[in-house]
């Protein structure tokens, strides 16, 4: 494997971290998932709401956890096939058609998920906004796929994904 | 098949021109005679495009051929046409296409348009009858009827007594509009900034060559004598092909070339070569045949149809042609005799290939890495910029990689003024947008790299049933067609096969065109940058560089 390759790679690989920290850290003191969830409920409140609390952003967390595996899995999968697999000389829609799927995999699975875990979260309490929940699985996973593959693809999928071809590289 | 080599020096030194005149353009002179010097001239085509020639230097060639139409002065000067359209890419610093070549529009010839095509017109027998009745007589003692009544313009059809009194008529180094002066000025001119090396080229059993080399190589060296820094050069073409007898429409052989006699008009040929002293008018002498003549596939007296195909013996003499012009062989003694011959009869390797040791391993990559950018070339890199820049909205919207990095910023270079506005709704209406430069130049390449594929596919096969030439795979690039082989066409061709059978039999290096394709991707330039397509031809080739 090239030095560059590696380097992308672990580029990449930063990125999923941040937004891992971002999101499990601090358990029920994190506010970036409790603005999510949206939730009333005070973690210096009583026992019962600390308790609810923790449960809600304990499941939230494992299932972004999950989204998020799912996204980068999709993301390296997208890196060995354009890095190994695609000849480099495949027509633009061969590359796209690609990506595409793996987007799809990620929305499905995001939208799994979600729909899992919605029974999940409404079991410990309703004091939460599923919608957003919902968004912010779907909205992270695709976001950070497509950043990656933006910022971190190989050479010959460099401009592939928009806007790449706009940016200095 | 055997090479020998012979080189004498004699008042100066031979030594290394390019290294001893680095930063001059020196000026080699190349004269190709007959059939034999136009195919060896179209060789020469393809070494020089691969590097081979020294660093600097222009090279000049001369056709001479009775039959200035034939085939093979066609296909050398199709070559040719192809070359200089590449020289025109603007490829900085690189052994690509680096020689300057020039080579007349037509062949030099001595039968000139408004003159009788018959022997007897040309020298008036007719009017030698009735005024000089003893010359008339000496005609006719030294040339019957036949001959005497045979158009010369279609070549001296293995009759050089015929073609040595022609040609000894018409030389004319004294005309200045004659070809002739220009080319002897040209030497003289050449040999003020130093050595000039002069290479005859011809066969010793045909016609025009039989004819030619040993009649016009005498007069120039006589004309040149004053001039001390030439280095005169012989390459002799031995048997190496023989045909059958042509049939004309009306059901009656032709008068021509008699294969049979070949041998004999060898051993004739060397002898006089021998009795005359060329051995110290020339610097160096090639001699090549080859022990089994190849039966040539198409054949005819002259003009277009008489094209023989490619054999390897001529890659053999290009590579003397290469020797000589990279002023080998050095040393200091008086004479030196080199021999090379094939290991195994019935089969060409690079190891049988006479390369000059001190240039072996360079030349070898040299011709190597031509060979795997003509593939590539032809079958992936063409086929793929022409569907990425199929027009100019599609290539400034391309996401190949290779097109932003080496394509689209160094484009505009050529064509500063080209933007949307020439481009129509179709995307492509300007003549001089950046997709229609791009593919200009992207053909000719191709062209180029079609015409040097089916140079090396007939070098390979040789026309021989039985002969394998195992310098490059070729069922890479061809396929059997017709009792012979042909190129294979874009969608015959299959990279898989490339990367599994290996493009050169036993070679250590395994082709990966991913790396080939990444190297050229991120390819940069030192020194003379290329300009504009030069970039993505340049990278393309230079990643070719493995061996």
């Amino acid at each position: 494997m090239k030095n560059s390759t590696l380097v992308k790679i672990v580029i990449a690989l930063l990125f999923y971290c941040i937004a891992f920290a971002a999101i499990l850290v601090q358990g029920e003191d994190n506010p970036l998932v409790l603005k999510v969830l949206g939730t009333e409920l005070d973690p210096h409140g009583g026992q019962q709401q600390v308790t609810q609390l923790i449960n809600l952003v304990t499941s939230f967390q494992t299932y972004a956890a999950i989204v998020l595996s799912v996204s980068l899995v999709c993301f390296l999968v997208w890196h060995v096939l354009t890095a190994a697999v695609i000849r480099p000389t495949a027509r633009s829609s061969t590359w796209l058609l690609v990506w595409w799927l793996l987007l799809v995999v990620i929305l499905v699975s995001a939208c799994i998920v979600s729909f899992v875990a919605m029974p999940v979260l409404n079991g410990f309490t309703e004091d939460y906004k599923p919608g957003y929940v919902a968004a912010f699985y779907i909205g992270v996973s695709i976001f950070l796929y497509w950043t990656a593959s933006v910022f971190c693809s190989p050479l010959n999928a460099r401009y592939r994904i928009w806007p790449a071809k706009y940016l200095p590289h | 098949m055997r090479v020998t080599a012979s080189g004498r020096q004699n008042t100066c030194p031979i030594d290394s021109f390019a290294e001893e005149k680095k930063g001059e353009n020196l000026r080699y002179f190349l004269i190709g005679v007959g059939g034999s010097g136009a195919k060896f001239i179209h060789a020469m085509l393809f070494m020089s495009a691969a590097g081979m020639m020294p660093d600097v230097g222009d090279l000049e060639c001369l056709l001479v051929d009775a039959d200035g139409s034939n085939g093979n002065i066609n296909a050398c000067q199709d070559a040719f046409a192809a070359y200089k359209a590449c020289k025109s890419l603007m490829l900085g610093s690189t052994s690509l296409f680096r020689t300057s070549v020039s080579l007349d529009e037509k062949a030099w010839t001595p039968v000139r348009n408004n003159e009788g095509q018959k022997f007897d017109e040309f020298f008036h027998y007719a009017e030698k009858r009735k005024q000089r009745p003893v010359e008339a007589s000496l005609m006719e003692l030294f040339y019957p009827p036949k001959e005497r009544e045979m158009a010369i313009g279609q070549g001296f059809r293995g009759r050089p007594a015929i073609g040595s009194a022609i040609l000894a008529d018409r030389v004319n180094f004294q005309d200045r509009t004659d070809r002739w002066y220009r080319l002897v000025e040209g030497i003289r001119n050449a040999a003020n900034d130093g050595k000039v090396p002069v290479l005859f080229v011809g066969s010793v059993f045909g016609g025009t060559g039989a004819a030619g080399v040993p009649t016009i190589f005498r007069l120039l060296a006589r004309e040149l004598d004053a001039v001390k820094s030439k280095r005169l050069g012989l390459i002799l073409m031995l048997p190496y092909f023989t045909f059958n007898q042509v049939i004309s429409k009306d059901g009656k052989p032709v008068v021509q070339a008699d294969p049979s006699t070949f041998p004999e008009a060898t051993a004739e040929a060397l002898q006089y070569y021998h009795e005359r002293g060329f051995l110290k008018l020339a610097n160096s002498m090639y001699t090549l045949g080859e022990q089994f003549p190849a039966p040539m596939p198409v054949s005819a007296v002259g003009a277009g149809e008489q094209t023989n195909p490619p054999h390897f013996l001529e890659l053999v003499a290009s590579l003397g042609g290469v020797r000589f012009f990279s002023g080998f062989p050095q040393g200091d003694k008086d004479h030196t005799l080199s021999i090379a011959m094939r290991e195994r009869e019935p089969q060409l390797h690079w190891s049988d290939l006479p390369f000059e040791e001190a240039l072996k391993q360079k030349h070898t990559a040299a011709l190597k890495q031509m060979i795997l950018f003509a593939v590539l070339f032809r079958y992936v890199y063409a086929p793929w910029m022409n569907r990425e820049a199929a027009n100019d909205r599609k290539l400034r919207a391309s996401t190949t990689t290779i097109v932003r990095k080496q394509v689209l910023p160094y484009i505009a270079q050529v064509n500063p003024h080209a933007d949307e506005k020439q481009s129509g709704a179709d995307g492509n209406k300007g003549t001089n947008n950046p997709s229609t430069v791009l593919l200009g130049d992207i053909l000719k390449v191709n062209n180029f790299a079609e015409k040097f594929l089916d140079w090396l596919l007939g070098v390979s096969t040789s026309h021989r049933s039985g002969f394998q030439a195992s310098l490059a795979n070729i069922s890479i690039f061809a396929v059997p067609a017709n009792g012979g082989w042909r190129l294979k066409e874009v969608g015959e061709f299959s990279d898989g096969t490339l990367i599994r059978e290996g493009l050169f039999p036993a070679d250590s290096v395994k082709l990966n065109l991913r790396s080939i394709l990444d190297h050229a991707t991120e390819m940069t330039f030192h020194g003379n940058p290329p300009n504009g397509s030069g970039y993505l031809i340049r990278a393309l080739y230079d990643a070719c560089n493995l061996f």
